[in-house]
Formats: structure tokens, sequence, C-alpha cells
């Protein structure tokens, strides 16, 4: 079959989801709604901006009718004009998405990093005091709402010491001109290393927080398939090869675990973007959750429908990117044929 | 002094007095108890019982695999002079792959999932070629690599060692097993069950080829198995154990001509054979049972020739003719005598 | 028959109830699920009947505030932002209210959402799920691409959409939730049922001429409930948990009912000045979702220990 065939296979299969989302909001939006005008113009909205909507979504055409421009307008990504920030949808979320993607890239290698290895140390030390430590550590951070940890490290880190509480860089600070959309990294490419330093520190708290929102996941999956794998007879196989533990452990064995991690990849994803809509509300940060909760607030519903279908499709792309990663790494699945 | 020397010489392993127990949640599972025996220099040991009797325990036992926290363990193991329960764990590894090595029960499971055949047993080239400082280059231990999986008979050798285990036969991976031994040429080799998966004629084969390799190297060998045919056709001595404890053990034309124990004997019934039909097959009746495992003999609820005296205490091993025994039809010697006799009857 | 199932049953419950009090962390979840539900079902009936039965003066709104320390509505500008002390157990917000009152006042609203979200989670979970485990084939391809689509969006990205689609109400809340939380139950019931079919039982069961649906309805979805039963116990906390991130964001209850999620957020303009008014709500959440964690482990544990 080969890597190659898988991945066609895969992408095939996520083109074919991400149309499938697209038809649920559709459905959403228009079908499920009780007045699809409504929603779509905003409550206060007036009669001619009302019949406007009508028209600009073709309110008034059979569903079949509705549903073929809506999905020409979401796949040449025209999702109209905001009625709250006055332009057009795909212009905002190029604006704020990188900078969300920034913020959760960060936050996300910082979440595996820290999962991976403290899941393999509570799985070596299990039902040891370093594991009840992690295991404890790991379902206060999951049952801790997202906005309570970020409201913590903003009281005891900014407010009670000197990390900036908010914003995305000092404010006096012009930002850099847009060339990938990524602030920090556009700082970097123009030279502008004082807005670098000052993005990179106010990164510092948005990125623990959404960091610590989504340990839990990868810890717990990580710690159990190191049990798991490190009962294993081919670790015991190495360990009798006499490579040594820590090579036993440390090559043979976490490579293994790192199977079930890479699976939840995206899951983290999904959690981080979802947390991110807190997290950048508390922090004042303008990256796609300030979007979102600025539509939200103020009944901006093609920015919110638009949000959601790009944020949606990032998730299920992850997911395909992991999946591809998933064959990489393990042959069974690339090449296909085993007996277990 | 010399002459001496010769008689007292020092078995490679030797295990005294092994006891096993398994931690679990309900209490412990006693797995082997008061175990002994030693293997010399190029000798083969079969160690035979059915299933749950400890085989596995005491080969994961006797190379320190066994998990600490869910195990108990009390007794000596010596090997090569080293004392493998105490001894560090850093010295154990030393001797771990060129001393003393291991082959699995499942082969599917016994090799790493995500490495190249060739990569694996470089590993253990690797690992031989560090401790006797001898100079290689990887493309060298590449196709030394190559060269081991030929001597083990696989077939477009080159081609199998870029392999994935799971592309792979059950019977090849096993002998890719073999060919990591022949690269760490260990002095003593431990094979727990290592055709039980395989089918009987892929069987033959591997056994074969083992027995091949062990007349090459001289390794010594602990042979687990529950086949005692199988343990009859390449052990020099054969140990049956039963309930985690050794009943008989003596060489095989003994142990085979000449069962003495009960189990042995029942055991040997149970072998088809060609002038034997399926249905004249005689299994031992009954069901292995834990209840007063500690106090009487152990096989004692499912022996034909039980009588009240196998219920007074744990018999002793003794020595008969060549062999070792325990059972109470060749003397009546108890190790441990049943104090509580009103518990006689209820058993 | 029957009474010796329901029997034995009772019996199991009982054995399992006392086995959990064994452990200190399954036992501090129990002590927390039974005092957060056993107050919410006191609190919610006042709250009910001061709603519904208004009969001055014996049922008034005041009943709803009877058993707390404070009317929860009542603003008293003489002790704005005062700290937690042993007159205001969790201090005092903006307007003076009793924050311990407000955050007492609303534990009926989550906890009939956890239940309600969680029940029907499972119901539609199970529907979907079960038949595409036990047939396979055509069932499960459709059952299970459907599912995969919801899990495709991040849930609460989703819930929000569908919340402002719908409207913005507790009810909304709870449409939401449930749209967003039966696909992990899908998942769940698919895979159970995929183990137990291998299992003897079932052969045994289609032998003796059962139909499908009993046997699904009867054995499988009984096998199944162990694992639920842990499930759905963590995920009650886990609803909470997002339902007070939709308050937080003002997608619950408008003010001036209060919610724990929307305390912590009306709490944010003071966070310097009042730490409590956003940190105690929040703290509150917090042990409510650990304690069901807590539980739902410790009931796997005792349930896994009897398979
Ligand atoms: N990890 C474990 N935890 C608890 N008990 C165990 C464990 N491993 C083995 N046992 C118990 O110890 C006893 C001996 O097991 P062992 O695996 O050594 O048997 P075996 O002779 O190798 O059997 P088989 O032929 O099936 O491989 C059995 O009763 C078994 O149930
Ligand atoms: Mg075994």
């Amino acid at each position: 079959m080969g890597l190659l065939g898988y991945t066609v296979r895969r992408a095939f299969n996520s083109v074919l989801l991400i149309v499938g989302t697209v038809i649920l909001t559709f459905v959403l939006t228009h079908i499920v709604a009780p007045n699809p005008a409504h929603v779509w113009a905003g409550p206060h909205a007036s009669a001619t901006v009302i019949q406007g909507v009508i028209k600009r979504y073709h309110l008034d055409a059979p569903w079949y009718v509705q549903l073929y421009y809506y999905l020409i307008d979401t796949f040449t990504l025209d999702f109209g004009v905001s009625p709250y920030f006055g332009q057009p949808v795909s212009t905002l979320i190029e604006t704020f998405y990188p900078r969300t993607l920034e913020l959760d890239f960060l936050a996300m290698s910082l979440t595996i990093v820290i999962g991976v290895f403290t899941g393999a140390f509570a799985a070596a030390h299990q039902d040891r005091i370093g594991d009840h430590a992690v295991r404890g550590f790991y379902l206060l951070t999951w049952s801790i709402p997202p906005f309570l940890v970020a409201i913590i490290l903003q009281y005891f880190l900014a407010y009670k010491w000197i990390l900036p509480p908010g914003q995305m860089a000092d404010p006096a600070l012009a930002l850099p001109k847009p060339i990938t959309g990524l602030i920090t990294v556009d700082a970097l490419i123009e030279g502008n290393w004082v807005f670098f330093y000052s993005s990179l520190v106010h990164l510092i708290l948005p990125v623990i927080a959404l960091a610590l929102i989504s340990f839990g996941i990868i810890t717990r999956i990580m710690r159990s398939s190191m049990l798991d794998v490190l009962k294993t007879d081919y670790v015991r196989t190495a360990i009798m090869k006499g490579v040594g533990n820590r090579r036993a452990v440390y090559l043979h064995a976490l490579k293994n675990s790192l199977i079930p991690v890479i699976t939840v990849i995206a899951l983290t994803f999904a959690y981080t973007i979802a947390g991110s809509v807190v997290i950048e509300d508390i922090f004042s940060y303008t990256g796609m959750g300030y979007l979102i909760t600025q539509s939200l607030e103020n009944f901006d519903y093609p920015t919110l429908i638009a949000s959601t279908i790009v944020i949606t499709i990032s998730v299920v792309v992850i997911n395909l990117v992991a999946d591809i990663l998933y064959a990489i790494v393990d042959p069974r699945v690339r090449l296909g044929g085993g007996q277990s | 002094m010399l002459t001496n020397q010769k008689l007292t010489i020092e078995p490679t392993l030797r295990v005294n007095n092994l006891s096993v127990e398994y931690r679990s949640k309900g209490g412990t599972v006693p797995a082997l108890r008061n175990l002994s025996l030693s293997i010399s220099e190029g000798e083969i040991l079969g160690v035979v019982g059915e299933s749950g009797s400890g085989k596995t325990t005491l080969a994961l036992g006797v190379t320190n695999l066994l998990r600490k926290k869910e195990t108990k363990l009390s007794g000596e193991i010596e090997f090569l002079g080293t004392d493998m329960i105490r001894a560090k764990l850093s010295e154990i590894n030393r001797l771990r792959g060129t001393e003393i090595f291991m082959i699995f029960q499942d082969p599917f499971l016994s090799l790493n999932p995500l490495m190249r055949v060739k990569d694996q047993i470089v590993e253990a080239i690797k690992v031989r070629n560090r401790r006797s400082s001898r100079n290689y280059t990887r493309s060298e231990a590449e196709k030394e690599a190559v060269e081991y999986l030929e001597d083990v008979r696989i077939g477009d050798a080159s081609e199998v060692a870029r392999r994935y285990p799971h592309q792979l036969s059950g019977g090849q991976n096993q002998r890719i097993m073999l060919a990591m031994a022949l690269a760490e040429k260990p002095k003593l080799l431990i094979a727990d069950e290592p055709t039980t998966a395989l089918d009987v004629t892929t069987q033959a084969q591997v056994l074969g080829l083992l027995k091949e390799i062990v007349d090459r190297t001289k390794m010594s060998v602990m042979f687990i198995t529950h086949d005692l045919a199988v343990a009859g056709s390449i052990c020099d001595r054969i140990a049956v154990l039963y309930g985690g404890m050794l009943q008989e053990i003596g060489p095989t034309s003994s142990v085979l001509g000449h069962p003495k124990h009960p189990y042995t004997v029942g055991l040997i019934q149970s072998i088809p054979s060609k002038t034997k039909n399926q249905g004249e097959l005689e299994a031992i009746q009954g069901y292995f049972t834990l209840e007063g495992i500690d106090r009487i003999c152990a096989f004692a609820p499912r022996c034909p020739y039980a009588r009240p005296a196998c219920r007074a205490g744990v018999p002793s091993l003794i020595r008969v003719d060549e062999s070792e025994v325990r059972c109470i039809n060749y003397s009546q010697m108890y190790d441990k005598v049943d104090i509580d006799p009103s518990e006689k009857g209820a058993s | 028959m029957t009474a010796v199932t329901t029997y034995s049953r009772k019996r199991r419950f009982a054995r399992t109830l006392r086995r959990l009090t064994r452990k200190i962390p399954s036992l501090i979840g129990l002590v927390i699920a039974v005092l957060f539900y056993g107050w919410s079902l006191v609190e919610g009936i006042l709250q009910l009947i001061a709603k519904y039965f208004f009969y001055p003066p014996y049922v008034t709104p005041k009943l709803a505030w009877a058993l707390l320390p404070y009317d929860p509505f009542e603003p008293s500008f003489q002790s704005t932002l005062s700290p937690p002390s042993f007159i205001h157990l969790m201090g005092t917000d903006e307007l003076g209210r009793d924050i311990f009152s407000r955050v007492l006042y609303a534990a009926p609203t989550d906890a009939a959402i956890s239940i309600v979200v969680v029940l029907f989670g499972v119901l539609i979970g199970g529907l979907l799920g079960l038949p595409a485990g036990y047939f396979g084939k055509g069932v499960e391809e459709v059952n299970m691409r459907f599912t995969d689509l919801f899990l495709a969006f991040p849930a609460l990205i989703l819930a929000l959409v569908i919340e402002a689609t719908l409207g913005r109400a507790v009810i909304f809340a709870i449409v939401a939730l449930i749209v967003v939380w039966w696909p992990s139950y899908a998942r769940l019931f698919r895979g159970e049922m995929l183990r137990i079919k291998n299992q003897k039982f079932i052969d045994a069961a289609l032998l003796s001429g059962l139909s499908d649906t009993a046997i699904i309805s009867r054995h499988a979805l009984r096998a199944s409930l162990n694992t639920i039963l842990s499930y759905a116990t963590i995920d009650l906390g886990n609803v909470i948990l997002v339902y007070s991130i939709l308050s937080f964001l003002g997608l619950g209850a408008p003010p001036p009912y209060p919610e724990w999620g929307s305390m912590v957020s009306s709490g944010l303009g003071y966070l310097q000045e009042a730490w409590w008014y956003s940190f105690l709500p929040g703290a509150v959440i917090t042990g409510v979702v650990i304690g069901f964690a807590l539980l739902g482990d410790g009931i796997r544990d005792i349930l896994a220990g009897e398979q």
C-alpha cells in the first residue's frame, strides 16, 4: 500500500469530512435556525438590512440553491462582510488567525514536550511519589476551568509580579508589517528586536495557561501507554540484549508509547483552540478567540460561522497530519498486513 | 587438588531455594516455591510443566526481569558467580546479552514493531563488539547481521533484514530471535516455549535449528516447554514443575524411561504417539488448585495414587536412582509436616 | 427471577458503595457528589415551589433562599466587595451580595444540566453506537461517519455557534451541550459493543433465538454499563465545566440570576482589589469537577476488578 496510497486515502476522507462539516453548519444556520435572516443580520438590524441579507445569502430560494451558494462561498473563502467590524470576514480571519496559531502552536509544543516527559516519568515511577504528584497535577489541571487558570496566572504572575497581564505586545509599539501574519515571526523578519522581545514576553502567560489546560490529555495517555509498553516482551528482549536500561526505556519503550500520543495531537489542538477563546479574552490577546468573543457579544453571525468553519477545517487538517505522522512512525500502519 | 577441581566445577547457573510470589489486589499468588536446580556448561536442561506451573516465572526470575513491585522473591540465583538477585542493576545489565539471553514465548511480541529486523540484530552485535572492545563499522555489523540470518536459514536474508517484524511469519520471527542469540553467543540461553506459538512443521524446523546452534556454540540452555516429547528430543536433563515446585528432575533417559512421579507418568501417558489413538489419550484428571498448596503435596488433589500420607505435609525431594523426586511413594519424608490434622479431611 | 436480580443488584450497589468509601480519593469524590446533588435537590425544589406556586404569604419568592445565609439578589451597599469572613464566607461582590449564597443558589441549575446532558448523551450515543458495533458494515459506516462529523468540531466552539443560532438561554445551552456531548458516547458504546460481541454469552443469546434488539438492549447494554458508568460519572463534572465556560462567555442564564461561570467573569473587573470574587466561585467549580473525576475513577477501579 505504501505511505503515498495511505496519505491519499486519508486526504480523501478528510476532504469528505470537511464538506460534511460545512454542510452541517449550513443545516444549522439555514434550516435549524428559527429565523435565518434575523440570525445572519443580527437582532437589531433594520428591514432594509434584512432584505440585503436575504438577497446576499439567497434565503428566499429553495434550500438546495441556498446550499449551492453556501458551498461556493465557503470554498472560495467568501464569508461576506462582518456587520460589526465592517470588514470582509476573510480579511479579519487572515489577520487574527495567525496570531492564535502562533499562540496555540507554542502552547501545544510545550504541552507535548512536558506531557510526554511527565507521563513517561510517572510510568517509570508507578505508584511512587513522583507518579502520585504527576497524577494529582493532571487531575487538577483537567478539572480547573480554563478561565480560572488564566486568572490565577494573571493574578499571581502579572499583578503580583512582573509579567505583562495582557495584550500581544507593548501597545506603544507599532505592529510589524504583516508578512506571515505571525507577529513574532514578522517582527523577527523585520529585525524589530524591541517588538520581538515584547511580544515574546506577552506570550508567556497565555502560552502557559493554554499548555496547562491540555496538559492532562497528553500526560495521561503517555503514562498509560508507557505502562503498557514497559510490560511488553520486546522491551524485555531489548533489556536482555544488554543495551542497558536507559536505551531500552528511552528508545524502545518511549518510541512505542508515543504512538497513542500522536493520535491525540489533533484533539489537543482542538482543545487548545477552544481554550484560546477564553484565554485570549482574559489576556486581551487579539487573535481568533478575541474575534469569536467579539462576534458573540455583538451578534456578528457571519464572522462567528466563518471562524468556526476555518477552525474546524484546521482541526481536520491537523488530524490528517497526525495520521500521516502516525504512519511514518508505525510501519504496521504504513505497510499494512500486521498480525496484531 | 586438580582432580578435585574437576569434580566441584561451578555450574553455569545455580538456583537455590527460589520462591516467587506475585502480589495482586486480592493477596499474593505463590508461583514458585523452594526451587533448586543447576545447569552446567554446555548442558540443555528442559523445564516441563503445564500452563501456570511457573515456568515463565522461573525464566524471568533467573534473568532478573520480574517487576520488583509486583513480586516477592527469596532464595539464591547464582549465574557465573554473580548473585542475580542482589547484584546491582548495572552489573546484571553487563551480563545480559553476551552472557545470558532469553527468547520469549510469543515470537510476534518479542521484537520491537517499530524497528527493522536488521537494526535489532545490529543492536545485539554492537553490544557484543563493545564488550569485547572490537572495532567495527556500521556496514560490517549489518553484513554480519545478514550472515546470522542466513545461519538460521532464512531465505532472502538481506531482503528480510530490511523488513519489520509484522511483515514476517512467526517462524521467521523466532529464527530472528535465534539469530540474535547467535550474535550475542551467550553462555546461557533461556528459551521460553520458543516453539509453542508455531505450527508443527515450523516447530520441528526451529527445534532442529536450536539444537544445531547449541551443538555448535556449546552454550547452556534452559529449555522451557509444556511438551515432554519435545523436551525429550533435545534435552540432557529434564525438570518437571507442578504448582511452582520441582516434582522430579533427572537425566532425560531416566525421567522419560523410568518416570517416578505420578505427575510425570501422567504427562508421558498424555503424549500422543503413533501407537495410541487420540481417543485413548490419558489426560490428567482435574484441575490445578492452590488449595492447601503450602501444606500438602501439590499434586495430591489430582493424583490417582493419593493416600492420606500425601496430605500429611509437603514431601521432600529425594534421590531415587538417577533422578530426584518429590513423592512419598519413595520415602515418607516431608519438608514440612502439616500441623493441623483437622484440616486434612476438609481439603 | 426479577426479585432475585433486583435483590442482587441492590446488594451489588451497596457493596460498590461500601468499597468506594474505603479509599480516600473515591471517598472524597463520593462526599462531594452527594453534597452537591443533595443540596441541589433541596434547593432546587424550593426554587421550583417559589417560582411556580406563588401563594403569599406562605409561598413567596423568598422561599427560594430560605436556607441561604443571605438573599442572593438583594444589593447591600454598606458591604460591597468585602473579603471572606465569618459574616460572608466567600466575601461579597460589587453590589454587596453574599457570594456564598449566590454560589449555593446557582448549584441546582448546574446539577440539573449535568444530569440532563449526560443522560441524553448516553441515550443518543447508545442509540447510534450500539447498533453500529453490533451490525457493523453499512449501519456502522453511516452512524460513525455521522458521529465523526460532530467530533470534527472543537466542542466548545460548536456549542457557541448552536447557542448563537438558537438564542441565549439555559435551555439552548443544554441543547448545545447535548449536541456536542453524544458523539463521544456513540464511540464508547460502539467500542464496548465490539468488545462484547466477541464474548461467549452473546453467541449463546443468539443461539437461543433472541432478536437483535433484545440482545442489544438486554445483554449488551448491561455488559457495557460498567464502562459507561464510570465514564458518565466523570462526565457529570465535565458538563459542569463546559457549561461554566458558556456561562463565563455570557451564554448562560442572564443576570441578575447567579451562575458559577458568570460570577467569575463579572469578578474579573475587580480582580486586583477583590480576588475572592472570581477565585472562589471558580474554586467551587474545580472542586465539584475534581469530585466527579475521583468518584468516576473509583467506580472504574472497583468495576474493573469485578470483571
Ligand atoms: N503478573 C502476574 N501477576 C499475578 N500472577 C501472575 C503473574 N504472572 C503469572 N502469574 C501467576 O503465576 C503462576 C505461574 O505463571 P507462569 O507465567 O510462570 O506460568 P507458565 O508455566 O509460564 O505458564 P504458561 O505455560 O501458560 O506460559 C500462574 O498461576 C499465574 O497465574
Ligand atoms: Mg509461560
